[in-house]
């Protein structure tokens, strides 16, 4: 067993390589290693921003869809704020409304909804923590990129709703003005926020929504200017306590890990298996985790920590379920 | 006359009273000398069962045996003994007409006070104070049962599968079947036998979890103990079963103990049949609890469909050392549900995760969806349609889209055409299908790369090959009906916007030369330019080669188009 080190926002295409070579590691993985998709295109590092990825994402072709909302969204030009160490989802409320348990597993945003006092979901929350701003812009270009109406959406600013470093809005067919969703970056953070049912009435203020996001977002400590990239959560000990084992068999994984805003994390698992092993993990009446195997063959099994800032680390080992 | 109460006394707890005893006892009562006749009467058996478990469906002692000579009456006594107690009586001194018409008893394993027996040696004890004999019939009472039930994988290629939950109670979460087996039936806390609730009684079969989206939970953890998972073969494989018999249960003294056997002389074996017919095969030798065997039953139906399977499980014993076999009377009803694949599922990536298997809720919806609408799975062409008509729906009985999605168009209720479950272009190329499935969590609005990701993921899951994304460039419409539209439309996005797409996204198992659209219908009355619209559903249309091609039929003009290909799906 051979704990390794991967950092899905820090990694190279030198990782994804290693990846595809560990063969069964390769599909938990892949989910990772496509968040190297928010590429810079330009290949060009904006001020104060760390340029460690920009050869290798160069390497990648330039999806056609992102090239065309690029130049119809003008997107070389949106303005690029300070960037922060992240925002804390989980502690921002709204009004009136219930908010659920965050949840991200990457590619994924992390996302959070938001319901009313019937029990349905009125308001989606998705954000990204990006190392620079012009990642979280890919972000935003991402969004508006897989719009399939001919017409551009509008900027937020033209719909009265000045907020983020730049900013978006579908308005919703519904009437009344409403909004079906506002999407902005500001600084290193992406955020959309939609309105899950926009026919509901009481409607929703989604501008007032959007605002009071992008206003909480901005207090959340800045990076430092000494820092790289935002404080990834630490995984301090993760290791099962054996390698190999019989199916059927609980294998306690010893798993300690610290969230960088003193937050509680998001852990996700991963178990690898399709023709190989397989097994669930959860935690025993003391809190501890125990991967309970299920099928033989080897398992690789990959923890992915998402910060309650949004950062994100994992580690994978292997184990061989006889 | 003391001494004949004595010998009452000691009849109701002594098993061993004589026949000469009893009619020492009647030639007493009567006052007249004391002699002593040999009984004219006989006690002749025919048949009585060897081996029981009264605690099966059916299951119990039954005997037959003669009472003579005809035209004598006879009073008869039988009693269950078991270790020289008696445990139950089943006639007590009944008169009985001598007849060669047998008499038959019955046994349901249960003591005069209504307890269950339980394993062990009993005799059937059958005398008559009128008779010159006495019968005395052994009687194996064991505890018959099923505890694990597992799919096998036979052979090369693969075709069995554990399938996928995408949640885990309330929370998105990707496990396969959480277990080694898919059926489970043991005791859980607090209960001393795998095979009988503490109260003596057997414990009922799990039935089928039905549920499509979350395994059980028991508490804030999978359901361990007792669980009854949906099982994945490939169409028309030929499934084969791991079973294993449970061996503990609860005895006489409410206690647990083992099933009781195996026994000395007297194998057993398990029977599998299913409500289909077939009888399924095994290695026909004898068989110990606690050990599993293998059945092999028929081959699945081909294609994508769902099994139902009420199985009935008896047991044989032999006195022969296995060259003949009587049943054990009674028997045990299982159901399994067994879901099949047209082919070997596909995952955008080579090697698997957690989510990387057949979901259950995808496998059912493409059954539901084809028994709805009559359709067949048993080819890619079959199951590309099946796929497509049902995920746009309102077609038959079919009355809305997959759960409830509608076009994110503004005179729907929504704006532009974003996308909600589709988390981006690759290389990113990921779906959130597991959020569409469970209730549309991201909201009721698709556009077209929502439902080309996750129809795409659900071909491919169910064995579809060859499956890719198609990225269509800029158009201008004709008539098109959007997903949970509920009509035709020359003006999509209403008002005075364009009728056209920036991009959309089909799918094709073909590399471009057809393509499958769930996200809207085309219009295929022959002027697709006019309303009102003619439905034309898009499962492996003619791109541009033929009659009603989809680019003729979608757009005013010629479409530039490239592949994406499959996305990762969550």
């Amino acid at each position: 067993m051979k704990p390794q080190t991967i950092d899905p926002r820090a990694q190279d295409m030198a990782f994804y390589t290693q990846s595809r070579r560990l063969g069964c590691l390769a599909a938990g993985l892949f989910l990772f290693a496509s968040l190297s998709s928010s590429a810079n295109s330009q290949g060009e590092p904006a001020h104060g921003e760390p340029a460690t990825k920009a050869s290798a994402r160069s390497q990648a072709a330039p999806d056609a869809g992102l090239e065309q909302a690029r130049k119809i969204y003008r997107a070389t030009e949106w303005p690029r704020g300070v960037r922060y160490q992240g925002f804390v989802l989980g502690q921002f409320a709204l009004p009136g409304l219930t908010g659920r348990e965050p949840e991200c597993l990457p590619p994924a945003p992390v996302q959070r909804h938001y319901g009313d006092d019937q029990g349905r979901d009125r308001v989606r929350i998705e954000y990204y923590l990006e190392d620079t701003a012009a990642q979280a812009h890919e972000r935003l270009l991402g969004w508006l990129a897989t719009r399939s109406n001919t017409d551009p959406a509008p900027t937020a600013a033209s719909q009265g709703v000045i907020v983020g470093d730049v900013g978006y809005a579908g308005r919703s067919g519904t009437g009344a003005g409403r909004f079906a969703w506002l999407a902005f970056t500001r600084g290193n953070l992406a955020f959309r926020v939609l309105d899950l049912a926009p026919a509901t009435t009481p409607p929703l203020d989604l501008g007032s929504i959007a605002l009071a996001l992008d206003a909480a977002s901005q207090k959340a400590a800045p990076l430092a200017a000494t820092a790289t990239v935002p404080a990834r959560p630490r995984i301090a000990r993760f290791a099962p306590a054996r390698s190999r084992c019989l199916a059927g068999e609980v294998v306690p994984v010893d798993l300690e890990i610290e969230d960088p805003a003193s937050g509680r994390p998001l852990v996700q698992w991963i178990v690898g298996g399709l023709d190989q092993g397989q097994g669930y993990l959860q935690q025993d009446a003391g809190g501890r985790w125990q991967l309970h195997t299920t099928g033989k063959g080897p398992l690789v099994l990959t923890v992915c920590v998402v910060a309650s800032t949004g950062s994100v680390a994992s580690r994978s080992c292997e184990l061989v379920i006889d | 006359m003391q001494l004949v109460s004595a010998l009452s006394r000691c009849h109701a707890t002594v098993a061993v009273i004589v026949p000469f005893l009893a009619h020492l006892t009647a030639q007493t009562r009567v006052g007249s000398v004391p002699t002593v006749a040999a009984p004219a009467g006989t006690l002749t058996a025919l048949d009585w069962t060897r081996v029981a478990d009264p605690k099966l469906q059916g299951g119990g002692v039954t005997a037959r045996f003669l009472a003579g000579p005809a035209g004598q009456t006879l009073a008869i006594t039988a009693m269950i003994v078991r270790g020289g107690t008696r445990v139950r009586t089943l006639l007590d001194n009944q008169s009985t007409p001598g007849s060669t018409t047998p008499v038959s008893l019955t046994w349901d394993g249960r003591d005069a006070a209504g307890r269950w027996a339980g394993p062990g040696s009993y005799v059937l004890r059958i005398f008559s104070s009128d008779a010159g004999n006495m019968l005395d019939l052994p009687i194996a009472v064991v505890r018959l049962g099923i505890t694990e039930i597992a799919s096998l994988q036979q052979g090369s290629p693969r075709s069995e599968w554990q399938m996928v939950y995408f949640r885990r109670g309330t929370v998105f979460a990707f496990y396969a079947t959480p277990a080694t087996h898919e059926y489970y039936s043991t005791a859980d806390t607090g209960q001393l036998a795998d095979l009988d609730l503490n109260d003596g009684s057997p414990r009922p079969p799990v039935p089928v979890h039905a549920a499509t989206d979350t395994p059980p939970l028991e508490g804030s953890n999978y359901e361990d103990d007792n669980y009854n998972f949906p099982l994945c073969w490939l169409g028309g494989a030929t499934p084969v079963l791991a079973v294993k018999f449970g061996n503990t249960c609860i005895g006489a003294t409410g206690t647990a103990t083992t099933a009781g056997y195996p026994l000395a002389g007297l194998p057993i074996r398990g029977r599998l049949r299913d409500d289909r017919g077939t009888s399924w095969s095994n290695g026909d030798g004898s068989m110990q609890p606690g050990t599993a065997y293998n059945f092999t039953g028929a081959p699945l139906p081909a294609g994508v469909d769902q099994v139902d399977l009420a199985l009935t499980w008896t047991w044989q014993y032999s006195t022969d050392g296995g060259a003949s076999w009587s049943e054990i009377p009674g028997n045990l009803q299982t159901n399994l549900r067994i879901y099949t694949l047209l082919a070997a599922p596909v995952f955008a990536s080579a090697a698997g995760t957690q989510n990387a298997g057949p979901w259950v809720e995808v496998v059912d919806y493409v059954v539901r969806w084809k028994t709805a609408l009559g359709l067949t799975t048993n080819t890619a062409a079959g199951v590309a349609e099946t796929v497509i008509k049902g995920f746009s729906g309102q077609i038959g009985p079919l009355t809305t889209a997959i759960e409830g999605v509608r076009y994110d168009a503004y005179p729907l209720g929504g704006n532009g055409g974003a996308s909600h479950y589709y988390l981006g272009f690759p290389p990113t190329n990921s779906t959130q299908l597991s959020r569409l499935l469970g209730n549309r969590a991201n909201g009721v609005f698709v556009n077209c790369s929502d439902c080309a990701s996750c129809t795409s993921a659900m071909m491919a899951m169910v064995g579809l090959t060859g499956v890719q994304m198609m990225r269509l460039g800029q158009m201008t419409l004709r008539a098109i009906r959007g997903i949970g539209a509920p009509t035709y439309t020359l003006s999509l996005w209403g008002g005075s916007f364009g009728h056209g797409f920036s991009y959309h996204h089909v799918v094709t198992r073909t590399a471009g030369t057809s393509v499958c659209d769930a996200c809207l219908w085309v219009d295929v009355d022959g002027s697709p330019g006019t309303l009102p619209g003619t439905p034309g559903y898009n499962h492996d249309r003619p791109w541009n080669t033929g009659q009603l091609t989809y680019q003729s039929l979608l757009a005013t003009a010629g479409i530039s188009w490239f592949l994406d290909p499959l996305p990762s799906i969550q």
